[in-house]
């Protein structure tokens, strides 16, 4: 439990600072970093969904029995690209967000958190069911936390923050603090 | 069923002072100043010219739009101009007012009662609108269209606000001990032009005698439409938004009218004016002030002809006490500050506060904000003045839009509240017309790209039909070429 | 091991394939600039160089124009374009134009008015009333303040003007 929370931190960080840093890495045209946020949190939850067993299946169905196990991780690498870009496929036919062809791919495909979850499933898993469990709710416990990080980055963006603090080491301790709380999270499953 | 307010202070009335002695009419002064601008909405536009002779109660500007009111002399006198002068509300500029020296005839314009249940409702509402009336709890929006609006639907449920919730006021106070009967008969005609089943009138439970006075009245009366109803001492529980949710139960959405839910909500002094207008003739051109404070010798409760000078009022209450910190027009939480005392009554003047020091909740330095949430468990209007006040501070807009700016009512309490002293009401009074400015500017722009864009497409279309007539000609006259030869 | 780089030779033409066609800049293009269009101020003025708000929009989806050359817009819209496209804010190029403290309207000196229609031509957003021999006159509140109609009037009868001057006067 605790290796799967430090991989959705992990990932929501990076996440969250490619959204809030002005002049990195731009997944969607958006001016509101929650509307971007919400953006990418449902991308990222419906990709982690999907994934899970479609890894699952590849798995089990392909690498086991032809005995190609050290295939798994450049075959889930790819796997995920193919996910992003079918994610910005979907994104691109409606309106409200609009992915900016580099900043979205990347972001998505760089998401530890989807090679994380594969190779879990891959190895925790025993049934489909199962599998698409573990990914649907990695995907909202991803979305729950980004989601909390750009609300947050709202408010800080009003608050007074002294200089040598703004931007990167507020958010860092905000991060921090947020960790902190989660951490009281990893005691309830016994793994 | 009734609903408790959200938040709101308990605050000390001090209203003992000034409701010691009954009402007085003061004598009209020797000059009346008439600002055309002093209720919500358009100004309105005189009838009269410079030199004109003019009657008490006599037309002197008239209504021209939607939402406007018309004006009637106070004195009788010539008009003596029609200039701009300053005036006890904020305005950017001094505002054109009609001025009139009284000539002390007192001669009265001809007035006839109307019998108002011979009219129809619409008839009844342009008819009051014809006197003049707006609203006298403070924020004198014309009443004639607040009518309009009501009519609507179908038969409204009628509040009459007498809770006068603000320290210091107590004109409603005196108006409803010496003239419930007048308030009375105004709300059965409301009760007719609205075409509504019942009338409920407010009073907050500091007011007993009051409250036995409108009791009787009503007994008297035998109208089973009115009922009267006591609601708990609570500032600010007279605010039109909140009386209507302590009496019915509903709350007044965001960006709605109380209309829209059948409610609608007028001061009592605006109906006891509204029978003065039907049953003797007199449109609105006196009113009760409360003249009050530490700072003066006499507090009590003076019926002013409109136009009159707050230093004649001031001076029938045995003028000042003492060298005053501050002028209010209002109460202590929403009163304005006056930066003169010889400014003109008007239809929103319901108090005067000569405040010494010790009246005034006086603030100190202003000191950062310590996040203690203080402030929206005093707001009554359950918004956040917190995330207000970061956001307000940082100009970011679209998150004070989101989070209801625009549904602050003003009335103080965050500010009251608070323990860093921030005078927060001041801020959120500043932020709404830039955000207003940006609200109109998105809707400018809309406008404007739909006029270019149909304008681009009108030029399209008169150069696709110039086309399409030359290449008609050109086929016709190479038709005639070859069958020419 | 053939059968791995054969499996990888097939998994990379697959994504190949995926990545040929999966692109579809146009519609793109297309919802980009709307998106653009809608922070404009919609002055219509020409100042950025380009012949109206829409088209900049685009000139600046395609990449072929900075967020800073709107004077009307002000500081305010350069940085809602930099937070859309996620590039750092920056304040207007002075070159395109001044930022006014004020906004301005055009107003027309009605007695030296011949009636020539020069300026309701010129008007991109309709906001002149008028007709040939007959009297122009400015709808205030639709003029956008763009000035397009100050330079073709043969009399030199238009002038901008401040709103409360126009109402003053």
């Amino acid at each position: 439990m605790s290796s799967l929370l430090i991989i959705l931190l992990g990932s929501v960080l990076v996440s969250y600072f490619a959204l809030t840093t002005p002049g990195m890495v731009q997944p969607f045209a958006s001016d509101d970093v929650f509307d971007g946020a919400v953006g990418i949190a449902s991308a990222t939850a419906i990709g982690l969904t999907l994934l899970s067993p479609l890894s699952w299946l590849v798995d089990r169905l392909a690498l086991r029995p032809l005995h190609m196990d050290f295939l798994a991780p450049t075959i889930f690498v790819m796997l995920a690209v193919l996910m992003a870009l079918c994610l910005e496929a979907a994104f691109r036919h409606q309106t409200h967000w609009l992915p900016m062809r580099l900043g979205f791919t990347m972001l998505l495909t760089t998401q530890g958190a989807l090679l994380g979850v594969m190779l879990q499933s891959r190895l925790r898993s025993d049934t489909l069911l199962q599998a698409v469990l573990a990914g649907a709710g990695a995907g909202i416990g991803f979305a729950a936390l980004l989601l909390a990080f750009a609300s947050l980055q709202q408010r800080q963006r009003a608050a007074e923050v002294p200089a040598s603090f703004q931007l990167a080491p507020i958010a860092l301790i905000t991060i921090g603090i947020m960790a902190l709380a989660l951490m009281g999270l990893t005691g309830l499953v016994r793994e | 069923m009734k609903t408790a307010l959200h938040g709101g202070l308990r605050l000390p009335g001090n209203k003992q002072r000034s409701t010691q002695k009954p009402l007085r009419l003061i004598p009209a002064p020797a000059q009346v100043v008439l600002p055309l601008d002093q209720h919500a909405g358009a100004a309105a536009i005189p009838v009269v010219k410079v030199g004109d002779r003019v009657l008490r109660g006599q037309l002197i500007a008239r209504a021209e739009s939607e939402i406007s009111a018309s004006l009637h002399a106070s004195v009788a006198g010539t008009v003596r101009a029609i200039e701009p002068r300053p005036v006890p509300y904020q305005r950017n500029a001094p505002s054109t007012c009609i001025v009139i020296d009284n000539d002390g005839s007192d001669a009265a314009a001809s007035a006839a009662a109307v019998d108002y249940a011979a009219l129809d409702p619409r008839a009844l509402s342009e008819y009051i609108g014809n006197g003049g009336m707006v609203g006298l709890g403070g924020a004198a929006f014309p009443t004639a269209p607040k009518l309009r609006r009501g009519q609507q639907g179908d038969g409204p449920q009628l509040i009459l606000n007498g809770a006068e919730c603000e320290p210091w006021i107590s004109c409603d106070d005196m108006l409803m001990r010496e003239s419930a009967q007048q308030i009375l008969r105004g709300a059965a005609i409301l009760c007719h032009a609205l075409q509504a089943s019942r009338c409920i009138v407010v009073i907050e439970d500091d007011k007993p005698i009051a409250e036995r006075a409108m009791r009787a009245a009503q007994a008297a009366l035998h109208d089973e439409r009115i009922v009267i109803q006591s609601v708990p001492t609570i500032y600010p529980a007279g605010g039109e938004n909140q009386v209507i949710t302590t009496v019915t139960g509903l709350e007044v959405p965001a960006s709605g009218l109380p209309s829209d839910m059948g409610v609608l909500c007028h001061n009592v002094g605006t109906a006891a004016a509204i029978a003065r207008w039907i049953d003797d003739g007199e449109p609105l051109i006196r009113r009760i002030v409360t003249v009050t404070g530490s700072g003066i010798s006499e507090p009590g409760n003076l019926e002013a002809w409109l136009g009159t000078p707050m230093s004649e009022l001031i001076a029938q209450s045995g003028g000042y006490a003492g060298s005053i910190a501050r002028l209010l027009m209002g109460g202590s939480m929403m009163g304005l500050a006056l930066p003169r005392d010889d400014l003109p009554v008007v239809k929103a003047s319901n108090c005067l506060v000569a405040a010494l020091p010790a009246d005034l909740h006086l603030r100190g330095t202003e000191m950062p904000c310590i996040r203690c949430g203080n402030c929206s468990e005093a707001c009554p209007v359950m918004l956040l003045p917190q995330q207000l006040h970061w956001f307000a501070r940082s100009h970011d807009f679209s998150a004070l839009e989101s989070l209801g700016l625009m549904d602050c009512i003003e009335c103080g309490c965050c500010d009251y509240v608070c323990p860093s002293q921030i005078p927060l009401a001041q801020q959120f009074r500043d932020a709404k017309p830039a955000l207003i400015e940006r609200l109109t500017s998105r809707q400018q722009a809309l406008q404007a790209r739909q006029r270019y864009e149909s304008r681009d497409e009108r030029l399209e279309r008169i150069e696709a039909e110039r086309q399409a007539k030359l290449a008609e000609k050109r086929k016709a006259m190479t038709q005639n070429t070859t069958s020419g030869g | 091991m053939i059968v791995a780089i054969l499996v990888m030779i097939a998994i990379g033409t697959v994504l190949a394939a995926v990545l040929a066609s999966s692109s579809s800049t146009a519609q793109r293009q297309q919802l980009l600039t709307e998106r653009i269009n809608e922070r404009l101020p919609q002055t219509q003025c020409g100042r950025c160089t380009f012949t109206g708000c829409k088209p900049y929009a685009a000139a600046v989806a395609r990449g072929e124009a900075d967020i800073n050359q709107c004077p009307p817009g002000g500081d305010a819209t350069a940085k809602a374009l930099a937070d859309l496209l996620g590039r750092p804010p920056k304040p207007v190029d002075p070159r395109f134009g001044a930022v006014l403290p004020r906004p301005l309207v055009a107003w027309i000196d009605e007695p030296a008015c011949i009636g020539c229609t020069k300026c309701i031509q010129a008007c991109p957003v309709d906001a002149i009333v008028g007709a040939s021999k007959f009297m122009h006159t400015v709808i205030t509140a639709q003029c956008t303040g763009c000035e397009l109609c100050v330079a073709p009037c043969p009399v030199d009868c238009i002038e901008m003007r401040t709103v409360t001057d126009v109402a003053l006067s």
